[in-house]
């Protein structure tokens, strides 16, 4: 079974300490959910996972072996990366695009087979938006161009998937479509990191779940234990209802608490002036 | 929601591979068309029909000089520049997912004009005449570095603009100052000649002295393709589908610095060509940028020498100069890719 | 305002006779009315080249306060030696004021406002026009002797000028109408001269018809390779210009296509500077010319007599 590991990750931007000491690991089949709140590091967590930044000390590997020394291509076959700003530069049709899914897969010379069309049908179809394959990316709504980004994080195939904020955005329906794929796609074998802000998708969808606070691992296991009452005051400042409904937990934040510490506030200006 | 049977296009890729070779043919046979008829023009009398039978051997002997010397490395050089700007012009658009991006407009025909003439007044290319193509060639790094530098990393399309204009003013400023310092009384008139390019009185030997320098850069451009595809998601993307962003960068410049370098040396700074010619076959390739950059380079090497013919209509003895008409064409046209385009610019 | 007349009545009759006597005596001292006579300039100031060169050929160098500084540029000037050590100036009138000149020479292409500058501040400007025929030399030669004051001088370089032109052309064939090949000048850039320009005055007193002339260009123009090419002058005149100062002008006369010579025509080159000035140096290349045109003949006797005869 592969796995997918950082040990003692720790990550520096622009002279600022983004992660420190991160120790995270997702094997095939696994569904994880980083969350934490803003500036918490995960986006950095995900990228540098991806192999898109270089980190300071520790290591990343993917089946023991590290991920530095993986040929670029095998990498990106073994591990598809979904960002937040999925912009397309051009006009493409929607086929095209999540075709680029498979370059990883495709030599210098070699252009798509059989088999690569395959897999992107495959894709268009798991996102549903296999009857949109001739339209241009250009002319879909949000719902439709997130969809078809991850069809294209899909047609990589790869043995994991890391997904950022994947349902930001994104109405009911459509978020609800697009968390089912992916779990569909970790009951196919693939291992699933997503970074979610919504912390009831993050309980229902997750198997496990990773809580990063200012660049460290807060709390990390099953969602009950990681979204207890005591974490969400201690990390995220607010009070929350907690909830069962089909066998799994609902989280409905319903009010700040008292001031957090690493909070610093702001000056009041809306005071009027001394007479 | 429901679930599509899986019914892969297989003709599709056929279709599109046989849109793409009918493209690529439909293309060359322009540029055959268009490279003879351009031997037919010409203050001398002497027409295509007469060039034709010329290059085969037959004809009065200045005809034969006139076109073996004269008309034929013209076309051929005309070919080669038209071919370098549009390759140039597509990798740049890729690169910077930017369709308004070219080498004359941001800049790097200006400062390979500049390279070009310092070697060439200072007479640095009279005593060694590989110093031409290198000093444009090292004039269009110089133009590449400083646009990385003002536009760099997160600068969008007006960034790249202004900044191609900054540069444009700085090259041409300092290659006026130059001419106007050079000891022959006929610099200062040159100018003209560098700043609005023209392929009059080019012969053989200006060919064999770009003709390394571009096939290097062309090599490097036009295997950008996969890179450029994979950009069009953006660099996170790009990187995460295995592509070395670093060293597509260092393609990209190196390859733009020497075709468009060495392009520049020998005709002077053309500009427009680079930024109509992907434009106006992008729709032909549905848009993908990496398919775009060979047809680019042949539409290029069509369009600069219809331009080249078109110069020397009007006035026979007296040609206009290919800056001119580009910019007749392409002004326009880039103003109405900018209003097109507004609402991405700013 | 009264006239002066009236002052001089208001006077009194006397000094209004005795003034006018005096005025008499003085313009009849003065020569014939307007012929101003000065004494021989001895700081003269050439702002032109051709008149530089005319100075130093009248043998004036030791009255020259400054010359152009073409003058001393072997492209430009057929005696630049003899120009060393003199001041030399860029045609302006503030280079030229500072050295007190009595007599300042300029060529009809100076710039008139440095012209009509030196005139008003009560300076001698003498403008030389361009030389665009061989009779223009004499004139020009004339018109330098006269405002240096030596005029001897003059008639002597005029009439050795005339002797010396006698002789080359009267060596030369008979100018037979349609006989004489053509020759076409083609200098840096593709200029040219036509027919009524020095060096067509050059070409055609060498026995040769001026080939741009039958293009229609009148003074100097620009000519394309191309029809250079195509024309088929059976005499080729490069005017090529000094080593160095490179630019694309210049880089044309070194074009592949002219360096495959065709059979029958012949390629020289001349300096440029020969054609810039009428001076009598001209001479030079209608010598040379003259030379080649003898050659020709020679060679077209010969095939005339190597030709078989025709039954």
């Amino acid at each position: 079974m592969s796995t997918l590991a950082a040990e003692n990750l720790t990550v520096e931007l622009d002279g600022t300490t983004v992660l420190r000491g991160i120790d995270f690991t997702v094997s095939a089949g696994e569904t994880v959910g980083v969350i934490g709140p803003n500036g918490a590091g995960k986006t950095t967590l995900l990228r540098a996972l991806a192999k898109l930044i270089p980190y300071r000390r520790g290591r990343i590997s993917l089946d023991g072996r590290m991920t530095k020394e993986l040929p670029d291509q095998e990498h990106a076959r073994r591990i598809a990366y979904l960002g937040q700003d999925g912009t397309s530069g051009w006009a493409v049709s929607v086929e095209t695009l999540a075709g680029l899914g498979r370059l990883p897969h495709l030599g210098p010379w070699r252009g798509p087979g059989d088999a690569d069309r395959h897999a992107v049908a495959r894709a268009l179809a798991a996102c549903d938006v296999a009857d949109l394959a001739q339209r241009p990316v250009n002319r879909l709504s949000g719902g439709e161009r997130a969809r078809v980004m991850l069809a294209r994080a899909l047609a990589v195939e790869p043995e994991f998937l890391l997904a950022d904020e994947p349902i930001a955005g994104l109405d009911p329906a459509h978020g609800l479509q697009v968390m089912e794929t992916l779990t569909g796609r970790a009951a196919a074998g693939t291992g699933i990191v997503i970074v979610v802000h919504d912390l009831t998708v993050a309980a229902r969808y997750c198997q496990r779940l990773v809580l990063l606070h200012q660049g460290r691992v807060a709390a990390r296991g099953a969602p009950a234990e990681v979204l207890s009452p005591a974490n969400l005051k201690a990390y995220y400042g607010i009070r929350a209802h907690a909830g069962q409904v089909d066998g799994k937990p609902f989280i409905v934040p319903l009010a700040r608490t008292e001031a957090r510490t690493d909070i610093v506030p702001l000056a009041r200006t809306d005071e009027p002036p001394e007479p | 929601m429901s679930a599509r049977p899986e019914t892969p296009p297989i003709e599709g890729r056929a279709g599109v591979l046989r849109s793409r070779a009918v493209l690529l043919a439909a293309l060359s046979l322009a540029l055959g068309l268009v490279f003879v008829a351009s031997l037919g023009f010409g203050p001398a009398d002497i027409s295509t029909v007469d060039a034709l039978a010329a290059l085969a051997g037959s004809g009065s002997e200045p005809t034969r000089v006139i076109v073996m010397e004269l008309r034929l490395p013209r076309a051929l050089l005309g070919t080669m520049v038209g071919a370098s700007l549009g390759l140039s012009g597509a990798a740049l658009q890729g690169f910077l997912r930017n369709p308004l991006a070219e080498p004359g407009l941001i800049g790097v025909s200006s400062t390979a004009a500049l390279g070009a003439v310092l070697t060439l007044y200072t007479g640095i290319a009279g005593a060694f005449t590989l110093a031409l193509p290198l000093g444009g060639v090292a004039g269009a790094v110089i133009g590449v570095a400083l646009l990385q530098i003002i536009a760099g990393r997160g600068g969008g399309a007006l960034t790249l603009i202004l900044a191609g204009i900054a540069i444009t003013s700085m090259g041409g400023a300092l290659t006026a100052l130059i001419l106007n310092l050079a000891p022959s009384p006929f610099a200062a008139l040159e100018i003209v000649f560098w700043l609005m390019g023209s392929l009059a009185d080019r012969s053989f030997a200006h060919v064999w002295l770009a003709l390394p320098f571009m096939a290097v850069g062309w090599v490097m451009l036009v295997t950008l393709g996969r890179p450029l595809d994979a950009l069009t998601l953006g660099e996170d993307t790009a990187q995460s589908l295995g592509f070395d962003m670093r060293r597509a960068r260092t393609r990209l410049v190196l390859g733009t610095a020497l075709s468009v370098g060495a392009a520049t040396a020998m005709a002077g700074a053309i500009g427009f060509l680079g930024l109509v010619v992907p434009h106006l076959l992008r729709p032909l390739v549905a848009h993908q940028p990496g398919a775009l950059l060979l047809p680019s380079a042949l539409g290029g090497a069509v369009l600069l020498l219809a331009a080249d013919i078109a110069v020397r209509l009007p006035f026979p003895g007296n040609e206009l100069k290919l800056g001119v008409l580009t910019a007749l064409v392409g002004g326009p046209f880039f103003l109405w890719l900018i209003v097109a385009y507004r609402r991405r610019l700013t | 305002m009264k006239p002066a007349g009236g002052d001089a009545r208001g006077l009194g009759r006397p000094w209004g006779a005795a003034l006018a006597a005096l005025l008499l005596a003085l313009s009849l001292a003065q020569g014939p009315a307007g012929a101003v006579e000065p004494p021989k300039p001895r700081r003269i100031a050439s702002l032109n080249v051709c008149t530089d060169q005319l100075l130093l050929l009248l043998g004036l160098r030791a009255r020259l306060v400054s010359v152009t500084f073409l003058a001393a540029d072997p492209s430009s000037s057929a005696m630049p030696e003899a120009a060393r050590g003199l001041h030399l100036n860029r045609g302006r009138a503030e280079e030229i004021l500072p050295l007190r000149p009595d007599l300042v020479l300029a060529g009809a292409t100076a710039a008139t406002p440095t012209v009509q500058l030196l005139r008003r501040l009560g300076h001698r400007v003498v403008v030389v026009p361009l030389a665009t025929r061989l009779d223009d030399i004499p004139r020009n030669i004339e018109t330098v002797a006269r405002a240096t004051g030596e005029q001897a001088r003059g008639r002597k370089l005029i009439a050795e000028f005339r002797k010396e032109l006698k002789r080359i052309t009267a060596e030369l064939p008979d100018a037979r109408k349609g006989a004489a090949p053509s020759a076409m000048l083609f200098g840096p850039g593709g200029v040219t001269s036509g027919a009524q320009s020095l060096a067509g005055a050059i070409i055609t007193a060498a026995g040769f018809t001026n080939g741009m002339a039958s293009f229609g260009l009148a003074g100097v123009g620009r000519v394309s390779l191309e029809l250079v090419l195509a024309a088929r002058p059976r005499l080729l005149i490069l005017s090529s210009l000094k080593r160095g100062n490179p630019s694309l002008a210049r880089g044309l006369l070194s074009h592949p296509a002219l360096g495959r010579a065709p059979a029958g025509r012949m390629m020289i080159r001349i300096n440029h500077h020969v054609w810039a000035c009428g001076t009598p140096l001209v001479l030079g290349a209608i010598r040379r010319l003259a030379r080649i045109r003898a050659r020709l003949a020679a060679q077209a006797r010969l095939a005339a007599q190597e030709r078989p005869i025709r039954p």
